[in-house]
């Protein structure tokens, strides 16, 4: 390669020295501003970031430079396509990335990650959140339930308390609908078919008890636990209780 | 002289298996926020019970966005919906404990309530950088005055509202883009609101009301976006604008204004304009430019112009007039679209061709990619593919695009026909 590209030195935590182009190492706004206000020939160290770290980095980087000046022939899509992949490591790996991308100031990078773990969290449940992160649950029963009390709207669903919504019953949906004792379900089903479906399915987990049949509403158990709704535009409302065995 | 970097956090020794330390709940604060700003605001606020730790996390998040996917119930129940989303914006801005950077409300079913103004106040004293405010239904919304007291705005975007700042108001300092859709201001009001904003630099403007003759006085505006119906358009000082897109939405009549008003529009709307690189030119807007006198060449080349595209009717002559006199006046043109305008009636097809061969041989010097749609393989339309086609000599790609199946055989045959004056030409003709 004939050009007179500058590059910079890099060592990491552990000692291994990395030789990168300019246009790529300044990516980082961190390494950037040392360069420019340092000493240009001089190696800079990255403490805090592992050799395999910067080395997935600087390959970040590399790509994002690349394509954005043109030298790669690589479409917006393919582009996104391959940060798609770039993320998909294990999370100790993501979460080395996040704190490499915030120290270095790489902010595409940051935002790629950052959207990564939030795609992780959204949608999920509390108790899965802290199983995938590993979060220890160190709340009292009293002060979980005043936490849930005091952002009650965010933890409620259609109105009733600690109600659950589903369009039809899948049978992963099956498994999420289990949260506590006092938790009910309302299956909204777009007709008897749909409904009964749903409900066997329901039945069927064999944790639960489901307390009400649907042709019986006489039963006075069932009465209680059984509201059933038109909400209009041909929707049927059940609501269900359900005493969880685990 | 060697160089070090700290890490603020202490390192955590790598480890193979996953999720064996929490590592997230120890992220540094702004990460965290990061992260939960990214989360629908329901999600976010549930993650407050997670453990201790993160109880509060939620109410730092810099950045607040109400809209219709993070409130995901839907009812028929009009006032019940309003309830209740009335009542979280209330909760979370009440329970949120830190700076509001952006806060942006759209929900479809928001009427323009008193409770906006409300809300406004809140972020006011906020140090508040970023206000999105979507009105889906009902009325002009009116911003209430504190709004206009946000000196660290960057971002402000409007759809639905009704601008009437104070009196004392002087202009966003720090405001960078503006864009405002749907909105009712009067002529003095967006003059002002425009040349007291030093810092803006995009302009977004769609269907308003209130403004016939947009003066533009902007001098670091790099970005214009407009679209509705306005009489004039002038710039005044913007010698960074580098992205235009312009359209407008009423036909005019151009034989009643030709007896008034003889200046060149064309002349006038370029003349502020020396470092133009896009130019979309849409509905309506090229016959505007065809009024009065038209150059058939501009005095000042826009040298910087590599993206052009224009909606024409290939079969009006002041039209064709216009956008030649623009072809020629663009010496770099890099990627050139046409866009044929379906007219209610179409004027009588003229005989002669417009589009014969031009003395100037460097008209296309280095367009490489074209596109033309909507067409009908009309004779002036197939004129003008004809004449790019054999004055093109580093085009490397053609797309045709009718506008119906009609004609498309007949279209398709004497596009074949056509000469290439670049052997690297590829025309690829899509379906309609």
């Amino acid at each position: 390669m004939g050009s007179t590209s500058t590059k910079i030195k890099l060592r990491t935590s552990d000692q291994k020295v990395f030789e990168v182009e300019k246009a790529v190492a300044v990516q980082s706004q961190t390494i950037k501003y040392i360069y420019e206000n340092g000493c240009p020939d001089s190696v800079i160290h990255v403490h805090s970031v592992s050799g395999d770290i910067l080395s997935k980095i600087l390959d970040y980087c590399k790509k994002h430079v690349n394509s954005a000046a043109g030298k790669e022939d690589i479409s917006p899509e393919e582009l996104y396509e391959w940060d798609a992949n770039f993320v998909k490591v294990d999370q100790n790996t993501l979460f080395d990335l996040i704190l490499a991308a915030n120290c270095l100031k790489i902010e595409s990078l940051l935002d790629l990650t950052c959207q990564t773990v939030a795609n992780m969290i959204k949608g999920k449940r509390p108790e899965e959140i802290r199983t995938t992160f590993n979060i220890k649950n160190d709340y009292t029963i009293e002060a979980e339930e005043a936490v849930r009390r005091e952002n009650k709207w965010a933890f409620d669903m259609l109105g009733g308390v600690g109600t659950m919504v589903i369009e039809e019953l899948a049978d992963d949906t099956m498994s999420k609908c289990v949260t506590n004792t006092k938790s009910r379900v309302c299956v909204i089903a777009a007709n008897q078919i749909v409904m009964m479906r749903s409900i066997s399915k329901l039945a069927n987990k064999k944790s639960i008890d489901v307390y009400k049949q649907p042709q019986n509403p006489t039963t006075p158990r069932i009465k209680e636990s059984v509201k059933q709704r038109n909400v209009g535009t041909g929707f049927i409302e059940l609501f269900f209780h359900f005493k969880c065995k685990m | 002289m060697s160089i070090v970097i700290k890490q603020r956090e202490p390192s955590r020794l790598p480890s193979k298996t996953d999720a064996e330390f929490d590592r997230i709940s120890n992220l540094p604060g702004h990460v965290i926020d990061q992260i939960l700003s990214r989360l629908p605001i329901r999600d976010a606020v549930r993650s407050s019970v997670l453990s201790r730790k993160w109880r509060y996390k939620w109410a730092k998040i810099p950045c607040l966005v109400f809209d219709n996917h993070c409130l995901n119930f839907s009812s028929q129940d009009q006032s019940f919906i309003k309830n209740k989303l009335v009542n979280i914006i209330d909760h979370v801005l009440l329970l949120h404990n830190g700076p509001i950077h952006k806060f942006k409300l759209s929900h479809r079913d928001l009427l323009g309530v008193t409770d906006i103004d409300r809300w406004i106040l809140c972020i006011s004293r906020s140090s508040i950088k970023e206000v999105v405010l979507e009105i889906w239904k009902g009325q002009r919304y009116k911003p209430p005055s504190c709004l206009f007291n946000c000196q660290n705005l960057v971002h402000l975007e409007l759809f639905n509202c009704l601008l009437e700042p104070p009196l004392m108001f002087k202009g966003f300092k720090n405001l960078k883009s503006l864009d405002l859709q749907h909105i009712t201001i009067t002529q003095d009001v967006f003059e002002k609101l425009v040349s007291s904003c030093p810092s803006l630099e995009r302009l977004t403007l769609m269907n308003f009301t209130g403004v016939t003759h947009l003066v533009i006085d902007a001098p670091n505006l790099q970005f214009f976006d407009i679209g509705g119906i306005f009489e004039d358009v002038s710039f005044l000082n913007t010698v960074h604008l580098s992205y235009v897109s312009i359209g407008l939405y009423v036909n005019i009549d151009n034989e009643e204004n030709d007896a008034r008003d003889n200046s060149s529009k064309l002349l006038r709307f370029f003349v502020n304009l020396p470092h133009i690189r896009r130019l979309e030119i849409q509905s309506y807007f090229l016959k505007y430019l065809a009024m009065g006198y038209v150059p058939s060449r501009l005095p000042n080349l826009c040298v910087d112009l590599n993206h052009l595209s224009i909606r024409i009717d290939f079969d009006d002559l002041e039209e064709n007039t216009a956008a030649l006199g623009l072809l020629r006046s663009c010496p770099n043109l890099l990627e050139l679209e046409m866009l044929a305008r379906p007219e209610e009636q179409s004027s009588m097809e003229r005989s002669t061709n417009f589009w014969e061969e031009d003395h100037w041989s460097s008209l296309f010097a280095h367009l490489r990619l074209v596109k033309v749609s909507g067409i009908s393989g009309v004779k002036s339309e197939m004129d003008f593919i004809k004449f790019l086609l054999s004055n093109s000599p580093v085009l490397e790609q053609l797309t045709v695009k009718p506008a119906s199946q009609e004609g498309e055989w007949e279209l398709m045959k004497e596009l074949l026909r056509f000469r290439r004056a670049s052997i690297y030409a590829e025309v690829i003709y899509l379906d309609p």
